[in-house]
């Protein structure tokens, strides 16, 4: 029998800038519970949604199945506090290279909005 | 901040500084010919009524009435019909799920009423602000092409655009 791995997508994800350390835990249990809600108990399970490693404060990384992507994403988009998906990505380390750039440029208490 | 969701250009309102990357969304037509896009937006239906008024879009609320509003006023064929996540987004599954149809079935109809279909974020922050990718696993769930949907939007603001300089 074969042994293969599903393909994974990677999310990142900023949320707003209230909170200086944002709890990426809280924020990976939310969008589990949103998903269940939004898509049933079972979707959630096989879109195997896992909360990645990432030392960066600011970028919460989520992975889930290329299947469910979509799915996923709409989870994100309709989730209460608001995100912002910054990134999808088939790869975490260009994830964390291009996000934190991004993270970088986004607008913060000290640095004015720029639409 | 809209580079960062991929988003070319994004609608908001007017301010005292205007910027070439957003498109403001006005009340009324302004009187004069203006240096910045706009486009007129109606956000009841009773507004519609009025000969004189003519928007360029109507934000759709209540989704029967936008679509018997329109099936009755044929001259108005063009406008487009703006649908806002901000209506829905924090409600409960069951609410967001009854919506999703009701999005399959309004894209369907403003086809058939040579109508634009609009998603739009709603956004009163830019922390609100939707992504591109968000917004197409959206469409591609409520079986809108995405792409055909960019395109015919673009299309759409480049038609749009025009009556500007026309009309002032």
């Amino acid at each position: 029998m074969l042994k293969r791995r599903y393909k994974r997508r990677y999310i990142g994800i900023i949320c707003e800038p209230t909170v200086r350390k944002p709890d990426h835990r809280a924020i990976y249990q939310l969008i589990l519970k949103r998903n269940s809600e939004l898509f049933g108990y079972v979707f959630n399970q096989v879109s195997y949604i896992k909360l990645a490693k990432n030392n960066h404060t600011c970028l919460t990384i989520i992975s889930c199945r290329t299947e469910s992507l979509d799915q996923v994403l709409v989870t994100l988009a309709f989730l209460h506090p608001s995100l912002i998906v910054v990134d999808v990505s088939g790869s975490i380390n260009k994830l964390k290279l291009r996000g934190v750039a991004q993270v970088a440029s986004l607008p913060s208490e000290e640095n004015p909005v720029e639409l | 901040m809209a580079k960062l969701l991929n988003i070319d250009v994004i609608g908001g309102p007017f301010e005292d500084r205007t910027h070439t990357d957003i498109i403001y969304r006005l009340e009324q037509r302004p009187p004069r010919m203006t240096d910045y896009r706009y486009l007129v937006v109606a956000t009841n239906l009773e507004e519609l009524g009025s000969f004189s008024f003519l928007p360029n879009l109507v934000v759709a609320k209540d989704f029967e009435k936008t679509k018997s509003f329109i099936k009755k006023k044929k001259h108005k064929s063009g406008i487009a019909i703006e649908v806002l996540l901000s209506d829905i987004r924090f409600q409960e599954g069951f609410k967001v799920g009854k919506w999703f149809r009701e999005i399959s079935e309004l894209y369907r109809f403003s086809k058939r009423a040579d109508c634009q279909f609009i998603l739009s974020s709603g956004a009163h922050s830019i922390w609100e602000m939707t992504s591109a990718q968000c917004f197409e696993s959206i469409m591609r769930i409520c079986k809108i092409p995405p792409r055909a949907y960019w395109e015919e939007l673009e299309e759409w603001l480049i038609l749009h655009d025009i009556p500007r300089f026309i009309h002032a």
